[in-house]
């Protein structure tokens, strides 16, 4: 091998380094939060346990929405429905324009009227997932800088990883940082589709916050009427016939049609109690692989016929449409949801072993400044040991505040954090084996805890039967902590050494 | 649907066992004996059908395109649980599919309908 190629994969390695390690601490709260939000809906689920499952049919729960819709506002010029799914068996009604309109919840089987306590819910993870829960500027920056590393910390490895194809399947474990190191280059190398997919993917959703330049020079409107141009055609919509609005069971039917079975998201009635209603279909976001924001048809509400259908998209915008809802994961049931959670874990599990391989390669070197050493190792705690304990808090305290709390929602967030910056501290003041120990323990504790929470906490919310969506995040819960259980008890019982084996990366 | 998704996955597994098996460590590892060269080319030949065979029931299972998206997800988590098992208990390793075909079997002709 020349020297040229030498050097040139000796600073691909630096490279990799420190791309992974500074962005790393990034990538893990990233990769771990938006892992936990392809169940997003199921959190929420878990977190208000006043709502309960009922056995509920679409067509009839729309009925019991007009139904409300009528008897409390009478004078209302819009309904907007949300329809219960099997992920969210809840039936929503507004009688308000606008994202933030109130919006009452309704038993999807009776109609009754229900209120759930105030939270985030899932929303939260999503939220932290793609902004850290800092808003555009700075959050979705750092999160796009970070998304940017992990694409260069991929192709860095390819260069530098030598024997891709030859150690392909090799994982020996329990030998120290060789163990490390081949669990990081398997969790690499056979999830590689899966980890350009999704950080490449990642970073288109947000192009317009990312590449503002060419949009807003091109563009009055901006981003909007970028995506307005992807329209192949503007139809003018029909007018309405004159009539009465046909039973809402139609509209679900029709839709049903349309989309598929379950896949009608919301149904919206515009001037239900006028000459001419219109009515609007909302496709459920994973009926197909492109995520399409604002998606919908119009149809008269008179006679059913179509007045204006699902708008069609050019190439371009189709392509970005595609790849949203590859990042998104909406599509594809369950089954998909798994493997894309499955993909999430093994994925953190490469960022996890990858940071810990370099505490380890600094703790080798007998020049090492012992303040880098110290923070490196402390953030590595906090990052890996105290964020998982954070989230598993964050959904503790939903069931432990108050119902009736002021400010309910925000405290949950505040609470979350306020356990994070702790697990610093502690990664901080003890030394970085007990403070492993003890961040992982008290993760695996909280989640084995978690369905026993319930049993104590929500007395007052009477249940029939098993709920199986709640079942179904305790179960998760549960295994997540016998896994974390099993690491807990695979952590060296000394501290931490150099390691014997020599250097092997670079 | 049930069975459609357990075929991907078996079939995947297969493709991986087989260019697992094709590398002369791991075929010494798993079998005790060094593989003739006809023997190698075979393994690898099977592999790489049994992988994108596993295409089929991922298209069928989501019906269309989709299924690519779960064949690249379904041949990723076989490799992965396939050099999992390699690592921690390597006698599952061919134990795995002969086991996965009989419950692929019984779930084809039972054909349960509410999974």
């Amino acid at each position: 091998m020349s020297t040229e190629t030498q050097s040139f994969t000796q600073s691909m390695a630096w490279l990799h380094r420190w791309a992974g390690l500074v962005l790393g601490w990034l990538l893990f709260a990233i990769f771990i939060t938006g892992t936990l939000t392809v169940f997003d809906k199921e959190i929420s689920w878990w977190m208000q346990p006043e709502l309960e499952q009922s056995n509920f049919e679409v067509a009839a729960a729309a009925e019991l929405a007009e139904q409300w819709a009528r008897e409390q506002h009478p004078e209302a010029k819009l309904w907007n429905i949300r329809l219960p799914t099997a992920r969210e068996p809840v039936l929503g009604i507004a009688t308000a324009k606008g994202r933030n309109a109130p919006e009452q919840l309704l038993n999807p089987e009776t109609g009754e009227p229900m209120k759930a306590r105030d939270t985030q819910g899932g929303a939260f993870f999503f939220k932290f997932h793609y902004s850290f829960n800092w808003g555009k500027y700075p959050g979705a920056w750092i999160v796009g800088l970070a998304a940017m590393g992990m694409l260069v910390a991929l192709v860095s490895a390819l260069v530098i990883h030598k024997r891709i194809f030859k150690d392909f399947f090799l994982f020996r474990p329990f030998k120290g940082k060789r163990s490390w190191l081949d669990a990081h280059n398997v969790t690499g190398v056979l999830l590689l589709p899966f980890h350009i997919m999704i950080t490449y993917t990642g970073l288109v959703i947000f192009v317009s916050i990312y590449m503002p330049a060419a949009i807003s020079s091109l563009y009055e409107g901006g981003f909007r009427s970028m995506l307005q141009e992807g329209k192949v055609a503007e139809v003018a919509e029909a007018e309405a016939p004159k009539g009465a609005l046909l039973p809402l069971a139609d509209f679900v039917r029709q839709g049903e049609a349309y989309f598929g079975e379950g896949q009608l998201s919301r149904i919206t009635v515009e001037h239900p109690n006028g000459p001419a209603p219109v009515v609007g279909l909302w496709p459920a976001m994973g009926s197909q692989m492109a995520l399409v924001k604002g998606n919908h048809m119009h149809v008269a509400g008179a006679d059913a016929r179509i007045l204006e259908p699902l708008a069609e998209w050019r190439g371009a915008a189709q392509t970005y449409q595609v790849m949203s809802g590859l990042h998104f994961a909406q599509f594809g049931g369950y089954p998909m949801r798994w493997l894309y959670f499955v993909c999430g874990v093994i994925g953190s599990a490469m960022i996890a072993t990858g940071l810990v391989l370099y505490a380890m390669r600094l703790r080798r070197q007998a020049s090492v400044n012992s303040l880098w050493l110290k923070i490196v190792e402390s953030l590595n705690v906090t990052v890996m040991g105290g964020l998982p304990l954070a989230c598993i808090a964050f959904l503790w305290v939903n069931h432990l505040l108050p119902a009736t709390l002021m400010e309910r929602a925000v405290w949950e967030v505040r609470v979350f954090f306020i356990v994070w910056l702790a697990t610093l501290l502690h990664a901080w003041w003890q030394p970085c084996r007990v403070a492993w120990r003890g961040q992982l323990s008290v993760t695996a504790v909280l989640c084995l805890g978690l369905p026993l929470l319930g049993l104590f906490t929500v007395g007052d919310v009477h249940r029939h039967g098993l709920d199986s969506i709640r079942f179904g995040v305790e179960v998760g819960s549960v295994l997540i902590g016998l896994g974390l259980l099993w690491v807990r008890a695979r952590l060296p019982r000394t501290e931490f050494k150099g390691a014997e084996h020599k250097e092997v990366c670079a | 649907m049930m069975v459609q998704y357990f075929a991907g996955f078996w079939l995947a597994y297969m493709g991986m066992l087989g260019l697992c098996l094709s590398r002369e460590r791991h075929f010494q590892a798993l079998l005790g004996r060094v593989p003739e060269p006809s023997r190698v080319v075979l393994l690898q030949r099977g592999g790489w059908v049994a992988s994108v065979l596993s295409l089929w029931p991922c298209w069928l299972a989501w019906q269309g395109p989709m299924g690519i998206v779960a064949w690249f997800g379904q041949l990723s988590l076989a490799g992965f649980i396939l050099v999992m098992l390699l690592g921690l208990v390597p006698r599952f390793v061919l134990r795995l599919p002969a086991v996965a075909a009989v419950a692929w079997a019984v779930l084809a002709v039972a054909q349960p309908t509410h999974l």
